[in-house]
């Protein structure tokens, strides 16, 4: 109900602003506008959201209004508004207001906010209906009946009256209840979402039309003031219109509209539909906790709850964030930090427990409602999502995304690996095994870089590799994991890698041997590799017999070529920079080189009549002379007489006197078969055996 | 759900800007110069403007508006009869009712009650809730008929007001039962 007696106020109210406000081009009234009734909307005069904004407000904001709207108030019969006090005394609550807990001396700013968060009514709300019913927000002067009848509201039959709760305090605390018996459906005349019979003012003869009150908040008000303002009240701004004007729900919207902005909030509202669909204050996400908030373009909300807030952005809508997500992404800044709206709602069905909730620019995954929450984006993202998400093979994010590696690299790390992403590389899963191994290189740091592919699992012995930008890594469950790269994969590669003879590495690519060589283990052997030599595998007897004879520091150097087997008797060989190993089962191996081996080859290797050697190049002889010995018999160099081969008979002769020692001296010839005899030439004569007698002469 | 939600606002918007146009017939241009006519004589704003968001008003320094028109007050003595408006009346889905809602104008007292009758043809039905005192009339509450006491076909509703002041009867209004 309004008063007749708010015109005399505002009539003062006129004066004393004509005799305030300056005349100059500089008057606030000059550039003031009031709100468009245009945009005054029968069926929706205020939005729920906005209605029902219990925490819109607070104390000394509301008194900072009152001083600011009643700055021309002086005292009348009662004190103005900004300086009136009361004490007030508890006020039991029931299903439609909370307790009010009273206090000595309240202001009515105190009063107004503690009654609107006790009822669930956005103190505005209130502030506008003292000003509807009696002009207390603006008038001066203020009478005894303004503040009995501030709200217009009887202390109600169907609600306990409590004497001792009067006054003022009554009056807001009634009407506020009142709005929600009406939002709860136990009284009031109107409903919200159907249409209705509105009249425009209590004469039936000006007529009515069917309005459709699209929430609870504007059907309120017409069951608080059932008339709708007619066009000639539309018209007239806060003015009078015809006989037909009413004027009760056009000044609430005036008045609302002024002082605090639209009564509508496409955000706010959105998120109060989003909060009712989650159960409002008995579901889980408890009362509210702030206002709903906007930013200044009104494109952007939110609104805190006791286990939750609610987000809404035009471009997404109004999402619920809850738990661990929440907390994270309120750490991150919100919607103004790197994840942006979220685009659902927090959802916690992931295998065991898990929570997720998408983002405008990612996602954050938490392993339960209550575990830390992580970020995951872009690349990232993508590759995490090709792996299975948190049912694939790295299972829940345990770390944001960090940037900041080389080469502009970032990563997230899962339970059972990591995601690395690059400009370059893209996103790449490396699984923990992967990542171990890689961690013994130093990361993207070291010579491996970053990876170019996920890992591929399908190798012979549950084998995986994995191609990084300077090599690749190889894991089997025998072997661990190693990386190999280079001349050393290439020729790996060529012996068909771990399907090889070599099978899987079993350790890292060594460098810094004689010569700038390398060397990596593998499960049966061994790869050596200089920049003369390149990459050649040294396996088995030969490998053993190599090493014993001081690798590639002896005098064999790097090999050239790889351990071949396949010889006769299931004999092995190999080149050397600095000879041939030869292995046989029966012989061991033992080097051959130099003269010696050229003799040896033109007769034939170990398939010829010497067979295998059974002993390394021995040297120290006279004259500079070396032999070696082999199953049919030696090979005896010196320089003067070249190598030549000395075996049967002839060798046993030259033996008994003395070898080279003796008057025979070198071998300087093959033996030559000729008819029934053999020849041989050495230094001292010429040696012959006659297989008639079997004697050896040497002439 | 959310897309229909989200189509839902949208059509809500669009009911609010036709709305807005039917509840203010002139056009912009009528509507400023009202505006503007009522600021030469109250010495109110000079201009309006669109409402802006919430919690921002357009603009702050706005001053106190002057010459602000009220509605009168309630009569506290009622006539002996009394206008009872319907305010809505129908089949209701939900509740396989149907349920009318009402006030009496006017008056704002307790101790009234509330009938709503059903007529169609020969046959009638009828419910009774007690009048509620409201902030400026007397409210009737939700008045429901249940279906089960209804045959499908047009029925006439009245609500009918009876306090030991006064008393009232609303003008028929046609429900139809599916």
């Amino acid at each position: 109900m309004t008063r007749a007696a708010a015109r005399l106020l505002t009539v003062v109210a006129l004066i004393a602003s004509v005799l305030m406000l300056p005349t100059t081009g500089s008057n606030p009234s000059g550039t003031a506008s009031a709100a468009d009734l245009g945009y005054f909307d029968p069926g929706n005069i205020i939005s729920d959201a906005v209605f029902f904004d219990a925490l819109a407000t607070d104390a000394g904001s509301v008194q900072t209004f009152l001083a600011a709207k009643g700055a021309k108030c002086v005292a009348g019969e009662m004190p103005c508004l900004k300086d009136y006090r009361q004490t007030t005394v508890d006020q039991a609550g029931d299903s439609y207001c909370g307790r009010y807990q009273g206090a000595a001396n309240e202001t009515a700013a105190a009063i107004l906010v503690k009654i609107g968060r006790a009822c669930g009514i956005n103190p505005r709300v209130l502030l506008v209906l003292l000003q509807k019913e009696q002009g207390l927000i603006t008038g001066t002067r203020p009478t005894d009946r303004a503040y009995t009848k501030a709200t217009g509201f009887a202390c109600p039959d169907t609600a306990a009256c409590n004497p001792e709760f009067s006054g003022f305090v009554s009056q807001v605390y009634f009407a506020a209840r009142q709005f929600q018996r009406y939002a709860a459906g136990v009284s009031g005349s109107y409903r919200a979402g159907r249409y209705n019979t509105v009249l425009y003012h209590p004469s039936a003869s000006c007529g009515s039309s069917q309005v459709y009150l699209q929430n609870k908040a504007t059907a309120g008000l017409y069951s608080y003031t059932p008339y709708q303002p007619n066009a000639a009240a539309l018209r007239a701004g806060y003015g009078t219109g015809d006989s037909c004007s009413s004027y009760g729900n056009r000044n609430f919207w005036n008045y609302f509209t002024d002082w605090f902005g639209s009564t509508q909030s496409a955000g706010g509202g959105a998120i109060y539909v989003e909060y009712q669909e989650w159960g409002g204050a008995a579901g889980v996400l408890g009362a509210p906790t702030t206002s709903f908030t906007c930013d200044p373009t009104g494109n952007a909300c939110s609104q805190d709850f006791a286990a939750g807030s609610v987000d809404w952005s035009s471009a997404t809508g109004a999402h619920v964030l809850t738990g661990s997500i929440q907390k994270r992404w309120k750490q991150l800044r919100g919607e103004s930090g790197p994840l942006g709206h979220p685009t659902m709602d927090t959802w916690c069905g992931l295998s065991g427990g898990g929570c997720f909730q998408t983002f405008q620019n990612g996602s954050l995954y938490a392993t339960s409602a209550t575990a830390p929450a992580y970020f995951v984006r872009g690349g990232i993202l993508e590759s995490w999502a090709a792996t299975g998400y948190e049912t694939g093979t790295l299972g829940f994010p345990t770390s944001d995304e960090n940037c900041g590696l080389v080469r502009e690299g970032c990563f997230s790390q899962f339970q059972k690996g990591a995601i690395y992403w690059t400009p370059a590389t893209g996103a790449q899963p490396v699984l923990a095994d992967m990542l171990a191994g890689w961690a013994t290189v130093g990361y993207e740091n070291g010579l491996l870089g970053y990876p170019t592919k996920a890992a591929t699992c399908n190798l012979t012995r549950s084998g995986c590799y994995q191609l990084f930008q300077g090599g690749s890594l190889y894991h089997s469950p025998a072997t661990g994991t190693q990386f190999i790269r280079g001349g050393i994969r290439d020729h790996w590669k060529a012996l068909n890698a771990e399907k090889g003879p070599l099978g899987y590495p079993t350790s890292g690519e060594y460098c810094g041997l004689a010569s700038s060589g390398c060397f990596q283990l593998f499960e049966n052997g061994s790869q050596y590799y200089s920049p003369a030599t390149g990459a050649q595998a040294v396996t088995g007897e030969v490998l053993a017999s190599w090493s014993a004879r001081g690798w590639e520091t002896g005098l064999l150097g790097y090999p050239v070529n790889d351990t071949y087997c396949g010889l006769v008797h299931a004999g092995c060989f190999q080149r050397f920079q600095g000879g041939n190993l030869y292995w046989s089962a029966a012989t061991g191996a033992h080097f051959v080189r130099g003269g010696v081996f050229e003799r040896w080859e033109a007769l034939g290797w170990e398939g010829g009549p010497l067979g295998y050697p059974t002993s390394d190049e021995n040297c120290g002889l006279v004259k500079g002379g070396c032999f070696e010995t082999f199953t049919g018999g030696s090979i005896y160099y010196s320089p003067a007489t070249g190598a030549h081969s000395v075996s049967g008979a002839i060798k046993d002769a030259w033996a008994a006197q003395g070898y080279e020692l003796g008057r025979w001296g070198y071998p300087a010839g093959e033996p030559m078969t000729s008819g029934g005899s053999v020849t041989q030439k050495f230094t001292g004569g010429t040696a012959t055996w006659t297989a008639a007698t079997g004697a050896v002469t040497l002439r | 759900m959310r897309h229909g939600r989200a189509i839902a606002t949208v059509g809500a918007m669009a009911v609010v800007a036709m709305t807005a146009a039917c509840a203010s017939s002139p056009t912009a241009s009528g509507r400023d110069a009202a505006a503007s006519s009522a600021a030469r004589t109250t010495g109110s704003a000079s201009s309006t403007a669109a409402p802006g968001t919430y919690g921002t008003p357009v603009d702050p320094s706005l001053p106190n508006p002057t010459g602000v028109a009220t509605d009168s007050a309630v009569p506290s003595a009622s006539a002996d009869t009394v206008p009872v408006v319907i305010t809505y009346a129908g089949w209701t889905d939900s509740t396989a009712a149907v349920e009318v809602g009402g006030y009496v104008a006017g008056v704002a007292e307790s101790g009234g009650r509330c009938t709503l009758t059903l007529t169609s043809g020969s046959g009638s039905a009828s419910a009774e809730v007690p009048a509620e005192p409201d902030a400026s009339s007397t409210a009737c509450p939700t008045l429901i008929v249940a279906g089960s006491q209804l045959s499908p076909g047009t029925w006439e509703a009245v609500v009918s007001y009876a306090s030991a002041t006064t008393s009232g009867k609303s003008d028929p209004v046609e429900v139809v039962v599916p």
